[in-house]
């Protein structure tokens, strides 16, 4: 049987890496005490893969593995016994189960489907980068930033990247997020309710700082990482870039299935 | 949301952050305004090595068993936030909580080796606690010292309030009520609290007693400075081992660390009585944990873990009775589930090749043996019961068994060493080689390949070479030349390699082992002159200890080069172990005529531990001469 398990990982948590988060998992899975298939060989290892890696330091509600079970069991029961399987500062919020009659190939991995993300984006009172500055962004033509690979620096337009924009705002005293900006080629709307929601309670919490949810190009070819967001709003504030000015929260990860943009969670493959 | 005391701008600035947040798998959190003792148990290293200590592992979970108590957890920040730290002026925290130390009730500290001193003194450091004992006020936490080095805690005594000398499951409770019960007094005083601790058996206060030195500076006498404490500290022994604590749901660390598996502690001391072998003496008489309740913990550590390793540990597998119904049980409800079982310290035979068979990948692990010395008389000196013919055969079955990798430990420097016995060493690794050699060439498995490495011997305090002078320098450089010689001139010297450890940190830890007070500003002094992280090569500054050295008027040669005599007053000597000095001295002079003596199963040599009247001295002797199960052959197997 084959699942994928979204997982929440904040607080402090925040600091650890990507490997040590792997070998957390695998743990945590062998203290559910369920049946999870491992790999042939000498050295053999669970049948396991995990969506795209996140920064130190960023917290988040969207974080993805896939892992096979050996034996069926109802999603809730995995659901449950990977909960009791926590220690602190780690959720996990959603076990769906994939279609078994896909081929595990590399189209098919957690990470190989991820097409954008959604963040939350707070920045600090001192920083000096205000709404404006935000309603600025989602109102430019192009936005070109400098992005970094292993290998080299290359400049690309940040708005290509930019699948959806919202702003928090005061709408007869209640608290919404207002859609500012939506990439031409986008027919549907991305975003889901539920992520929607989580980015507006995270909003309300601290209503007086500058805030924005946003969806980004993710994935292997074009990803487009939060702290380039950041990143152009220091310099639309003319301010100095510090990234400790940000907190940035990954939110939801999505794939594509049926040539519909949907959360990791919901695509079968 | 739990507050980190470190701001996000530091964490992201260190090296692995990881290491000071907490909240591993099975961490303990709780309430701090419902505690009455708050007990921060320090590792003075850096968190991957600290959380591979079995001993803080037993520890926290035996204080966090009680509900007025909540011990913590605290290791040297690594030299990086080390640096943040001194610079910012941040006190050092503990990792569940990440409340400053220094509002701690008990800072313990476990000393696993002597070059971690300079850390001890790092930890008190940023915590904000005065480094001397004497300076301390109500307000500072108390410090307490354990561990192997606490058995001669002299060169240290002024940095700790006491030492607690023995096996911490035995009387931790008794100190935490008396120490509740001052504290609830309203007129808490440090100084009466500890005298009246130093009235519970196995706790030593420095502080309380004075040493009084000879002109040529050795002790001239060792008194308590109060009335009414002991004159000598006898050590406390756990005499149940299958009755007691022990950490059914041990802590997981994030990161990976030198340790990173459920460890079974199968039993706790050695029969085998190796003379160069602090451990095998200090942890007498052996006691078994009993078959069931390993079973019973197995299962538990693995299932609140996750851990996909179980490693036995002790000072010699094969001497536990159980060992083989143990390993296969595990093997049979564990194998599938992907554990992976090690064995330290067991002897290669029949049944551990069939174990390591099954539970490791051959092609890729080596066997280990730790003959310690290179020719038969020199293992006689030592007591290390192994003969040549052990070891051959031992080779042999692994050989015939698939293997081709062999690891070989000896130790420099033994106390009689001849050339002979260095080039001996080459020699066996030699004969071992030839030995796979003659095996049809179809038959095996390529190449062989001999690993030879040496450590340098160095004389600890309450084994039968505490009275022997260490080797000099030079006689250790000339001898690991002759030996690296000796190798490049055999028929099989391509099959065989040859490492050794680095000579400057073994001086020093031969002046620390046997040391006393006066070292004690001389390390002071090291340290603020910037000595830190002494066990890691790339930090150790052997010149600024020389310095430290010869500034406080230490020098090498008095406490390594000198042969002590048999009625020197030895700093240690007011701890009592159970082993006696004239078990020990009677040891001695049997290592001086290479005559062995028999292990503790086959015949009671009159150590002294039998007072603590617990394990191996009530047990039943086997028929002399009648086992070969028990003799000899302990040599060891590594994955």
């Amino acid at each position: 049987m084959r699942v994928r398990v979204r997982f929440s990982k904040f607080g402090s948590m925040k600091f650890l890496g990507h490997l040590d988060v792997m070998r957390y998992f695998q743990k945590a899975i062998r203290r559910t005490g369920l049946e999870v298939a491992y790999s042939e060989g000498y050295h053999p290892h669970q049948i396991m893969s995990f969506a795209q890696p996140l920064s130190l330091a960023v917290t988040s509600d969207g974080e993805y593995f896939d892992v096979e079970f050996l034996k069926e069991y109802p999603t809730e029961e995995i659901l449950e016994k990977l909960s009791k399987a926590m220690s602190i500062e780690f959720d996990v919020t959603k076990v769906t189960r994939r279609n078994d009659y896909i081929e595990q190939t590399k189209k098919t991995t957690c990470m190989s489907l991820i097409s954008a993300a959604a963040y939350y984006i707070e920045v600090r009172e001192q920083a000096g980068i205000s709404m404006e500055h935000v309603k600025a962004l989602g109102a430019m033509e192009t936005c070109p930033v400098t992005k970094k690979t292993k290998t080299a620096e290359k400049t690309i337009d940040l708005k290509d990247g930019i699948r959806e924009l919202f702003l928090p705002v005061d709408s007869l005293y209640v608290p919404t997020l207002e859609l500012q900006y939506r990439r031409d080629d986008i027919k549907t709307p991305i975003m889901d309710q539920e992520t929607l929601v989580n980015g507006l309670l995270h909003s309300a919490r601290n209503p007086e700082l500058t805030s924005l949810v946003i969806v980004l190009d993710a994935g292997s070819e074009d990803n487009i990482s939060a702290n380039l967001v950041c990143k152009a709003l220091a310099e639309l504030a003319q301010v100095e870039y510090n990234p400790y000015d940000f907190r940035i929260h990954r939110m939801e990860l999505y794939g594509v299935e049926e040539d519909e943009v949907r959360p990791l969670w919901r695509v079968h493959l | 949301m739990r507050k980190l005391a470190l701001s996000d701008e530091i964490l992201m600035s260190v090296e692995k952050p990881a290491r000071y947040i907490g909240g591993e798998m099975n961490v303990v959190m709780k309430d701090p305004t419902k505690m009455k003792v708050r007990f921060a148990m320090c590792f003075p290293d850096v968190y991957e090595v600290g959380m591979s200590h079995l001993g803080i592992q037993i520890l926290y979970d035996m204080f966090n068993r009680r509900e007025d108590t909540w011990c913590e957890r605290v290791y040297s920040p690594w030299v990086d936030l080390d640096k943040v730290m001194r610079e910012k002026k941040i006190p050092l925290f503990a990792l569940e909580s990440q409340d400053p130390i220094k509002n701690f009730d008990f800072l313990g500290i476990t000393l696993q080796y002597e070059m971690c001193y300079t850390n001890v003194l790092q930890v008190l450091d940023l915590s904000g606690i005065p480094l001397n004992a004497k300076d301390r006020t109500d307000s500072d936490p108390i410090v307490v010292g354990g561990g192997p080095c606490s058995y001669n805690p002299e060169p240290i005594a002024d940095f700790f309030d006491f030492f607690y000398m023995g096996e911490g499951e035995t009387s931790y409770d008794e100190i935490l009520y008396l120490y509740i019960a001052e504290r609830e007094s309203g007129h808490y005083n440090r100084r009466e609290f500890l005298k009246k601790l130093a009235n519970i058996q196995g706790m030593y206060v420095p502080q309380f007693y004075d040493v009084e030195y000879h002109e040529d500076g050795t002790i001239k006498s060792f008194k308590p400075n109060i009335d009414g404490i002991p004159t000598r500290i006898k050590k406390c022994v756990d005499t149940d081992l299958s009755h007691t604590v022990y950490p059914e749901k041990p802590l997981v660390p994030f990161l990976k660390t030198i340790q990173d598996r459920v460890v079974l502690e199968i039993q706790r001391g050695c029969i085998r009585g190796c003379r160069f072998c602090q451990a095998g003496m200090i942890y007498r008489p052996i006691r078994e944990r009993s078959i069931e309740f390993l079973k019973d913990m197995a299962k538990k550590m693995l299932d609140s873990t996750g851990q996909d390793e179980i490693t036995l540990s002790s000072l010699s597998s094969s001497d536990y009775s159980c060992l083989q119904e143990l390993v296969y049980f595990l093997i049979d409800n564990y194998k599938h589930q992907y554990v992976n079982i090690s064995l330290p310290s067991l002897r290669i035979d029949a049944f551990s090749l069939d174990v390591m068979n099954k539970v490791q990948d051959i092609s890729k692990s080596s066997l280990t043996f730790a003959p310690e010395a290179g020719t038969q008389r020199m293992r006689n000196v030592i007591n290390k019961g192994l003969t040549e013919e052990d070891i051959l055969s031992g080779a042999m079955q692994a050989f015939r068994g698939g293997w081709n990798k062999v690891k070989l430990y000896f130790m420099l420097g033994l106390p009689t060493e001849t050339e002979e016995d260095v080039k001996g060493i080459a020699q066996l690794a030699e004969r071992i080689a030839e030995e796979y050699y003659t095996i049809p060439k179809q038959e095996r498995n390529g190449k062989v390949n001999v690993g030879i490495s040496t450590s340098f011997f160095i004389p600890k305090p309450f084994t039968p070479f505490q009275w022997t002078a260490m080797a000099p320098k030079s006689q250790f450089l000339e001898n690991q030349r002759m030996l690296k010689e000796t190798v490049r001139e055999q028929l099989n010297q391509k099959s065989i390699s040859y490492k050794w450890h680095d000579m400057e940190t073994s001086e020093l830890e031969g002046v620390f082992a046997r040391g006393d007070r006066k070292l004690c500003n001389a390390i002071l002094e090291a340290y603020r002159n910037g000595c830190i992280y002494d066990a890691w090569a790339e930090f150790f500054d052997h010149e600024k200890w020389i310095a430290a050295f010869n500034n406080n008027g230490i020098t090498i040669e008095f406490y390594n080069l000198r042969e002590r005599p048999k009625d020197e007053i030895l700093p240690w000597e007011f701890i009592d172990v159970g082993v006696t000095k004239n078990f020990l001295w009677r040891e001695y002079e049997n290592a001086r005529n290479a005559k062995v003596s028999p292990n503790c199963r086959r015949k009671c040599t009159g150590c002294g531990a039998a007072s603590f009247g617990v394990g191996v001295c009530k047990e039943e002797r086997l028929p002399d001469g009648s086992s070969v199960n028990y003799d000899g052959k302990d040599t060891g197997v590594n994955g």
